[in-house]
């Protein structure tokens, strides 16, 4: 069973959401992949105001609106406009089909404006994606860092974190997200460097490594290939591609009655 | 039958790697059907005495894969006296050499290189470039190395040459379109190890001409693994999947 954290529309061929969700699932059964989590619209925007997030999360509830089996969605939310991400928390996910949040680069999330929106999403059993890198060559202005994650799963214990990208420079993210067992690491989005699987097992335990591609910038095959080629047991291999996503998942599917 | 042009040994300098030893790296390699391993050195990065480098590539790959590795030496025309390394070439029967720009200091406009390159083409060698061996956003604070520009290889000066030229770990940081002019204009061929986005294949094979396009994995750095699932995830007619897992490499061999 695989499935996908950390799917993306934006440079999927198509002229909508909806061709664009249908290339992603031809392709993604080329790979057996079983689920697909898809997160943000076209084009890509660092700092979207209220207008645009919601435009980009309605491109999500189209594009998964026919793949209910198939796809489920994160709403893209930004600390810089609070209110309106809770309300996009609440027309999305409390009142609509998708099951967790993607925060990205607008601001930090060390900033106290995303609590409230941490908060609820906790409430609602949400899961909580934060992009997080730690860039050799800099990061931007609002970019969040593993340890700037680290400080938030001190402040919200109970709430399920995803580290972004295991944030990018992944022997340093591992080693900062350690201690803390409210975050999960996600393993998409770099190269296939070799070890990345086995030093995130070996570090926070098979239970907290999930499988993502973050596709269509990168492809299945380079991501998957950081489980499937890694030296370790079956089982284990299982758990990081779709065990464990679907674990964390399954409180808020049960709550929407969602059945696997 | 599969020929990975894009192949180590030996040690990365800033990580273990799973595959890192020898007897590991070839069993994998045969898993995944490959026939055909052009090997270099990651020695070659920072050490100068590339002789001693490139027999050590050429006794590891006799012991454990006897016509599985194929020895390449890496070479650096920045170093005093690297004709007498491509000379000690000669001896060793190696006819593909290996460069590492970035990690030794030159660019393509070097006159070092262009003389580098009417040597390989007098002998009658394949000339390998690596315009990326890491993304420069995880690379170790102290060991910042950036990407090689290939735009040079379009120049007169170069083309002229016709020496025979592949770029390795290009396709992250040039784009498509001077993919495209670097295969088409001074028919330069490209290995995918770095070729990303969905279906990339399906993508690289409208932008670039298939006797141009190369299996290379970057085993042991990259997850071997990583090259072979590409050609799951993109639809290719069996003939260019051919081409690039096989032909076109066993192409260059004939010509050298």
């Amino acid at each position: 069973m695989i499935w996908d954290l950390h799917c993306h529309l934006n440079s999927v061929p198509g002229r909508t959401p909806h061709e664009q969700m249908a290339r992603l699932i031809e392709v993604a059964d080329r790979m057996h992949i079983e689920r697909l989590i898809v997160f943000m619209g076209s084009p890509f925007s660092q700092d979207p105001d209220p207008e645009e997030l919601r435009r980009q999360n309605d491109q999500v509830l189209q594009a998964i609106s026919h793949w209910h089996h198939r796809a489920f969605g994160f709403v893209y939310l930004s600390p810089a406009h609070e209110q309106a991400s809770l309300e996009e928390l609440e027309r999305c996910v409390a009142s609509g089909p998708m099951v967790g949040i993607k925060l990205w680069v607008a601001r930090r999330c060390t900033e106290s404006q995303i609590d409230s929106i941490i908060h609820r999403a906790t409430e609602l059993e949400a899961v909580i994606y934060q992009h997080t890198w730690l860039k050799t060559t800099g990061n931007l202005p609002g970019e969040s860092t593993p340890a700037d994650l680290a400080a938030l799963a001190a402040r919200h214990p109970t709430a399920r974190l995803i580290c972004g990208h295991t944030g990018g420079n992944w022997e340093l993210g591992l080693r900062t997200v350690r201690p803390y067992p409210n975050i999960s690491v996600d393993l998409g989005g770099g190269d296939p460097l070799s070890g990345i699987a086995e030093m995130a097992v070996r570090e926070v335990g098979a239970d907290r490594v999930l499988y993502g591609s973050d596709v269509a910038g990168r492809s299945f095959a380079s991501q998957l290939a950081k489980v499937t080629g890694a030296l370790l047991d079956e089982p284990v291999k299982q758990t990081i591609l779709g065990q464990n996503l679907k674990r964390l998942l399954t409180p808020i599917l049960q709550r929407k009655g969602v059945r696997l | 039958m599969i020929t990975d042009v894009n192949v180590w040994l030996s040690r990365w300098p800033t990580r273990t790697l799973p595959l890192q030893e020898t007897a590991q790296l070839v069993t994998t390699l045969r898993s995944l059907q490959v026939t055909d391993a052009w090997c270099a050195s990651l020695d070659g990065l920072l050490h100068r005495d590339l002789r001693s480098v490139n027999r050590r590539t050429v006794a590891e790959c006799q012991q454990h894969g006897p016509g599985l590795l194929r020895p390449v030496a890496v070479i650096n025309p920045a170093l005093p006296g690297w004709q007498e390394d491509i000379e000690d070439c000669h001896k060793l029967e190696i006819r593909i050499l290996r460069l590492i720009p970035g990690w030794h200091g030159y660019d393509l406009t070097s006159p070092d290189f262009q003389q580098l390159l009417l040597t390989a083409k007098q002998a009658r060698m394949l000339v390998q470039i690596c315009v990326r061996l890491e993304d420069p956003r995880v690379q170790h604070a102290l060991l910042q190395i950036p990407d090689t520009d290939a735009r040079p290889l379009l120049t007169p000066e170069i083309t002229a040459i016709g020496c025979r030229l592949m770029l390795l770990n290009a396709l992250a940081s040039t784009p498509l379109e001077l993919a495209g002019q670097l295969a088409a204009n001074a028919g330069i061929g490209f290995d995918i190890a770095m070729l990303e986005g969905l279906a990339g294949l399906e993508r690289l094979t409208v932008a670039l001409p298939g006797n141009r396009i190369h299996y290379g994995s970057y085993s042991p750095v990259f997850v071997p693994q990583a090259t072979s699932l590409k050609l799951q995830e993109s639809q290719l007619p069996v003939p260019l999947q051919t081409l690039i897992t096989r032909d076109n490499a066993a192409e260059l061999l004939r010509n050298l």
